[in-house]
């Protein structure tokens, strides 16, 4: 679905496409043996309880959607204290979702998302987001250097009270990016009404 | 006499007994609490009993109560847990309420083991400073029995927790450890699995070593004080990496780490302080527990008006603007600012 403007199209209730069941996902929960109750001929797996190396994630550093001229600089972060996802104060900067999976990490949603204007600044580099259509290509560059590139499978406006929170920011399945912003009509005491959102796979 | 120690806010129950201590008496510690009703309150008590009290309170409870048992077995300990069922029911796993998830810790140095179950073995060749992948139990009773390799189930087992109750839909870690007087012991905590506050982490620390009373200290400033084995403390805080050390309560006479330790979003981190002060073999053992974490509770992403959709007129004016004069575009957005600006 490709909308025209910010808001008002959305089916009520729309949902994010579905994120694909997930076979070789390393993110998953490890499975658990399960125990017969005569707990006969059972081999336990076990592993030295030691502390697990912090492993910084190859962070986003870059987005591009260069069909609608977006060519934005991404920086990490994570929950503001309001508890939405915090976002970087300029609108010329997008925020990667910190907590999330990474891009290349080949499972779940990689949330990146950025104000659509600023008080401060004025318009930003997500403004044209609603204009991306489908087979749109992205490519985000990671800090070490790797250029990923994602094809754009759905954009809509979602009200924000519908916005499916839980598989927006879902690390499970199979990867997909998410870049999203507001849109629809603006209110002075409730900010904009809608999400944009802009779904991505790996090319 | 009960020794009469409380921890508020561990869930769970957990008596330690050994040798010939007896049980008997009127349950005064569970009833004011709800023994025989719901119970909810039952989970937020911890008693230890010293070897060879006589109890003030009934362990004999009936088989079909979900509150916990009481053995005094031949050897060396009974060990009751008891969890009640709305605790469990909270801890929101995904596991059926006639299920638990049960890790196995082994914190005895210098003794591999095989651990048996209701005198099967479900652990062979079970070294120090291990732990089991978290396994789904079937709730109910179990005799757990542990001996040096080789030596089951027929020999003397170097461990045993009689009546160890795995309650239905928790999670749970039993841990063979030293007491603090170097004694093979076990201990079963029950792990809080609650949902973290997006951004969250959890951090428990567990001291099951033959030591005094310690300090963990996190980045340098004690953050969970005068912890004793076998008990534990817990608190939620901003993932990210920490420095944490462990030192004798009330000094900084430094017994363990510094460790650098990765406190993940949505994560679950236990640590657990084992082996012996005075053999100089204490060391750290880490347990984790994943997919606790929530998402953010919205994306506030635009805060001025500008890319209004019911003006898109304006919008379009505006943008080309900012895009051809810049200078005359700051004006306009600080005008625009002004009579849009949302609270």
């Amino acid at each position: 679905m490709v909308l025209a403007g910010c808001g008002g199209e959305t089916q009520p209730g729309a949902e994010l496409p579905a994120p694909s069941p997930d076979t070789a996902n390393p993110q998953s929960p490890r499975p658990v043996a399960t125990v017969e109750p005569e707990l006969a001929g059972l081999e336990v797996p076990r592993s030295r309880a030691t502390p697990a190396p912090a492993e910084p994630p190859d962070a986003p550093v870059s987005v591009e959607v260069s069909a609608i001229n977006i060519s934005a600089e991404v920086v990490p972060v994570g929950i503001a204290d309001d508890g939405q996802m915090e976002l970087p104060p300029h609108p010329d900067v997008i925020g990667w979702y910190r907590f999330g999976p990474t891009a290349g990490n080949g499972a779940g949603s990689v949330v990146l998302a950025g104000h659509v204007d600023s008080r401060k600044y004025g318009l930003g580099q997500f403004v044209r987001l609603h204009e991306s259509q489908v087979g749109d290509e992205v490519l985000v560059r990671t800090e070490s250097g790797r250029d990923l590139r994602y094809t754009i499978v759905d954009v809509r406006s979602l009200p924000k009270a519908e916005l499916p929170l839980a598989d927006v920011f879902s690390r499970e399945g199979r990867e997909r990016l998410l870049l999203i912003t507001c849109g629809g009509e603006f209110d002075r005491q409730q900010g904009y009404a809608d999400n944009i959102v802009v779904t991505a796979v790996p090319a | 006499m009960r020794s009469g120690r409380y921890f508020p806010a561990i869930p769970g129950i957990q008596v330690t007994i050994d040798d010939d201590t007896t049980c008997r008496g009127r349950n005064e510690l569970f009833e004011p609490l709800g023994y025989g009703g719901t119970g909810r309150e039952l989970g937020r008590h911890n008693a230890h009993v010293d070897v060879g009290k006589v109890l003030d309170w009934d362990c004999k409870v009936s088989p079909i109560d979900v509150w916990g048992k009481c053995y005094a077995p031949k050897r060396m300990i009974a060990l009751a847990l008891t969890m009640p069922l709305a605790m469990a029911m909270a801890t929101g796993t995904a596991s059926a309420q006639d299920e638990a998830t049960v890790s196995v810790l082994h914190g005895v140095p210098g003794l591999t083991v095989d651990v048996f179950a209701n005198g099967e073995e479900l652990i062979p060749g079970f070294e120090p400073g291990t732990l089991t992948d978290p396994l789904t139990l079937p709730a109910g009773s179990y005799d757990i029995e542990i001996f040096a390799e080789g030596e089951g189930p027929d020999g003397d087992p170097a461990i045993e927790a009689a009546g160890v109750e795995v309650p239905g839909g928790a999670n749970a870690t039993i841990v063979a450890h030293l007491s603090e007087g170097g004694d093979p012991t076990a201990t079963v905590f029950v792990n809080d699995v609650s949902e973290l506050a997006a951004g969250d982490a959890r951090v428990t620390a567990r001291h099951v070593a033959a030591a005094p009373a310690v300090d963990v200290r996190v980045n340098e400033t004690p953050t969970f004080e005068g912890l004793t084995n076998p008990n534990e403390a817990a608190a939620d805080v901003a993932a990210g990496t920490i420095s944490a050390d462990v030192v004798l309560a009330g000094s900084d006479d430094v017994v363990l780490g510094p460790a650098d330790l990765n406190l993940a979003e949505g994560t679950s981190t236990i640590v657990y302080a084992w082996g012996s002060a005075e053999d100089e073999n204490l060391d750290l053992a880490v347990q984790t527990i994943d997919g606790l974490g929530a998402e953010p509770n919205g994306v506030p992403a635009g805060e001025a008006g500008l890319a209004d959709s019911s003006s898109t007129a304006g919008l379009w004016i505006l943008a080309l603007a900012v895009a051809l004069f810049a200078a005359t575009a700051a004006v306009l957005v600080r005008r625009r600012t002004t009579t849009g600006a949302r609270h």
